[in-house]
């Protein structure tokens, strides 16, 4: 019987129906691709694009620097009279190109000013605007999309 | 920990317990060696902390090869022994053939620099039984171009880590079949994992590479960084 | 030997024409070495006669570079050994580390990482059946294993913000917990995963092209496979059962209950099925760790600077190819003495020559699949 059983499946080559079957099934389901440029996905909460800082809050303590493994932040930090009341950071620069979106300097800030914005196109045509400095390192909050939550598909409130 | 370790570097404290009628006379010239002899004694040597830490491979070896065999202390509890060169081979077939010890499988080989050592390099053996499930660390302490006599014979599987080992550490395996580059180029000088080895990079500063592919470091001074920044922007 | 007896007997044209043998060069980009590796094959025929290795092309020097990072600043770099398997190289590291300190880390931050753990050795193993069927021939499975990959990588990318080279944990700890509706989410994968590993057997494992290309070919032995320190499921597919996770359980993988699949004759089959029923296993540990998760602290005592004593630590874990390991050597400083990763793929390759000795030259790419290699883990 079992013989019988494994000679008729050998016959007709019933595995290999069996695997038709299986890539059949999929011939009028929806398609799971994401069409990207032309539909933008939407990123979750914790993703870990170009970093974004607030220079208002910043405290230039350095500790980002530090924790750096690539080197790529450097902060400035102003004159010990300036420091006193204004803690801010008189440049800081931070190096895209090595940057290798680890979160080690958002896990090491004291005040929670460096962190993760959701930008994650940076192909550029001139590597020299991969350096962000005071000036462009902030962006405009009300343009990118900022924080959404991944499984309610809302924007997070801060 | 600096405990035990300034204990060696003692002998450079008796000239100033040499002289206390000096130091009496004048007080000023002696005082600054007083607080330097751990430092001139040379750098540290690498040493171990912890506890020694024994299993039945560490018991059967004692009691095999006896005040050959040295328990290494380990701050996580491994069962470490330090073995002499000359017994090192008959030390590996013995683990991998007792029945108490059944070493059967070589987990990992491979070696360490320590330049500040009288012997600059040991290559580390870690074993494991995958019938007793007991693991072991066995180590070897070699000088500056000593060989070290192969494992292949033992476990084949160390054929690839001792090229590797001979490749970044410049460690030569005796009697190995074949002791050829690996991982690096055929024409490459030196020996990466050495300590002497330049890295060629450094991490305290900024690194941008210029549109040659050179990193560009930026100094401490935030006129200086900001020129070399502008040169960059209008450069390329 | 038995290799050339048999090599004499697929040419019997030998007696009356001149045969050689020539050397194949195989790779090193070739799409069926999954990265830069190269063989240089001596056939006869179309039989391998021997079979030599050459590898290095992706050395990137990750140990050295560690040396002149600090305990926490080299993490991320481990990342990129084994960049299908991140999680359980950060694993690795991080675990070293912490065995040097004699950090406790949380239950609940162990189970976390069980469950990270669990879930990227899927998604490695999802790569894997799919490249690995479509260097046979089997072009189809790939969509189907990418597709579960996709899901693995969108959970990746919820808890840890990363989908490829997350940099998954600190030292002591996990850095988040689950975000809202994780859990639910990862839930629902499991619910449906296995039915999806169906649909791989359904399409693979009868198949009888399938097992023609896989089934007798590149054998090793128990023995052998001991005796060249193989790990994983290459060690397991020839039967003999280690797996570092029952044998020396880290990270509380002592609490759950599962098993290791084995196989018997150690061929390019038994490897694929190990791996494919680890899978099945995975499952199941996730599921555990879901329903037993622990409430409590998420990072152990871990100061901002770590200044391990001095000494040696060597932590394995099981990951995704096999037995991984990091030797660290700490000199008391805040920067890691010496750092070496036995890594599994470049200590498996080294059974490939053994495995090929006597096969078809078309079953080395079959072969090189089995082994499951990342040529950034062996290059290193």
């Amino acid at each position: 019987m079992n013989a019988a059983a494994r000679f008729i499946k050998m016959v007709t080559f019933w595995e290999l129906l069996k695997g038709m079957a299986i890539t059949s099934r999929f011939v009028a389901k929806p398609k799971v691709t994401e069409l990207y440029p032309d539909v933008r996905p939407v990123l979750p909460y914790r993703t870990k694009g170009r970093l974004h800082v607030e220079i208002e809050t910043c405290i230039s303590c350095r500790m980002c620097e530090k924790a750096c493994p690539e080197g790529c932040i450097k902060v400035f930090q102003p004159s010990k009279e300036v420091f006193k009341t204004d803690k801010r950071p008189v440049e800081f620069y931070i190096s895209q190109e090595h940057c290798l979106h680890c979160g080690m300097c958002v896990d090491a800030c004291p005040t929670g000013s460096i962190h993760h914005s959701q930008e994650f196109e940076m192909a550029i045509y001139n590597p020299d605007d991969l350096l962000f400095d005071k000036e462009t390192l902030p962006y405009d909050l009300d343009i990118k999309r900022f924080r959404w939550n991944f499984i309610e598909n809302v924007p997070v409130k801060k | 920990m600096s405990d035990e370790k300034e204990q060696p570097g003692s002998p450079a404290a008796p000239p100033a317990e040499q002289s206390p009628a000096e130091a009496q006379a004048k007080p000023a010239p002696p005082k600054p060696p007083a607080p330097k002899p751990a430092v001139p004694a040379g750098p540290k040597k690498w040493e171990s902390t912890g506890e020694v830490a024994e299993n039945g491979a560490t018991a059967a070896l004692k009691a095999k090869f006896g005040e050959a065999v040295a328990g290494v202390k380990s701050p996580c509890k491994e069962a470490v022994v330090m073995v002499p060169k000359a017994k090192l081979a008959e030390i590996l077939s013995f683990l991998r053939d007792d029945a108490a010890c059944s070493m059967d499988y070589l987990s990992d080989l491979t070696g360490a620099h320590f330049p500040v050592n009288d012997k600059k390099f040991e290559v580390a053996y870690h074993l494991y039984s995958l019938a007793h499930k007991h693991s072991l660390r066995v180590k070897v302490q070699l000088d500056d171009g000593e060989s070290c006599p192969t494992a292949t014979a033992v476990w084949p599987g160390a054929d690839w880590m001792e090229r590797e080992a001979h490749d970044l550490l410049g460690i030569v395996f005796e009697g190995h079949p074949d002791l050829k580059v690996i991982l690096l180029p055929e024409e490459f000088e030196g020996h990466p994992l050495r300590k002497e080895f330049p890295l060629g990079g450094k991490q305290e500063e900024m690194i941008r590479s210029n549109k040659y592919g050179k990193p560009v470091y930026l100094p401490e001074d935030i006129e200086e960084a900001r020129k070399i920044i502008e040169e960059h922007r209008h450069g390329s | 030997m038995a290799v050339n007896e048999q090599a004499e007997k697929v040419s019997p044209l030998r007696e009356i024409m001149e045969t050689r043998e020539i050397e194949l060069n195989l790779g090193p980009q070739h799409p069926a070495t999954h990265g830069v590796y190269r063989a240089l094959v001596r056939l006869d025929g179309e039989r391998v006669l021997g079979m030599e290795s050459v590898i290095g092309y992706l050395h990137r020097g990750i140990e050295k570079w560690a040396e002149y990072r600090t305990w926490q600043q080299a993490t991320p770099i481990f990342d990129r050994l084994d960049y299908v398997g991140a999680v359980l190289n950060c694993h690795g590291y991080v675990g070293a580390v912490e065995k040097l300190l004699n950090v406790e880390v949380p239950k609940r931050a162990q189970y976390i990482r069980v469950i990270l753990d669990e879930l990227q050795r899927i998604a490695s193993h999802l790569v894997w059946l799919g490249t690995h069927g479509l260097d046979i021939g089997a072009q189809s499975v790939l969509f189907y294993a990418i597709r579960e990959r996709e899901a693995i990588m969108d959970l990746f990318e919820a808890m840890l913000g990363q989908r490829l080279l997350p940099n998954a944990y600190p030292i002591g700890g996990v850095r988040f917990d689950f975000p809202k509706g994780w859990v639910e989410v990862c839930r629902q994968f499991l619910e449906i995963f296995p039915k999806r590993i169906d649909e791989y057997e359904g399409l693979l494992t009868g198949n009888r092209i399938w097992r023609q290309r896989t089934i007798g070919v590149g054998v090793i032995s128990a023995k052998d496979a001991i005796a060249l320190s193989l790990s994983g499921p290459t060690l397991r597919g020839s039967g003999v059962n280690f797996d570092v996770r029952k044998a020396i359980p880290y990270s509380s993988y002592e609490d759950f209950d599962f098993e290791i699949p084995l196989g018997q004759n150690g061929d390019v089959f038994d490897r694929y099925l190990c791996r494919v029923r680890e899978m099945r296993q995975s499952v199941r540990i996730i599921k555990q760790a879901l329903d037993g998760m622990p409430e409590g602290e998420l990072r152990g005592k871990v100061g901002k600077i770590i200044r391990p004593p001095a000494g040696e630590a060597y932590y394995t874990i099981e990951a995704a190819k096999g037995q991984l390991g990091f030797y660290i050597v700490s000199d008391g400083s805040d920067k890691p003495f010496r750092v070496h990763v036995k890594s599994p793929s470049f200590v498996n390759l080294q059974g490939i020559e053994t495995m090929c000795k006597g096969n078809l030259i078309a079953d080395v790419v079959a072969v090189i699949g089995s082994l499951d290699i990342v040529l950034g883990e062996v290059d290193r």
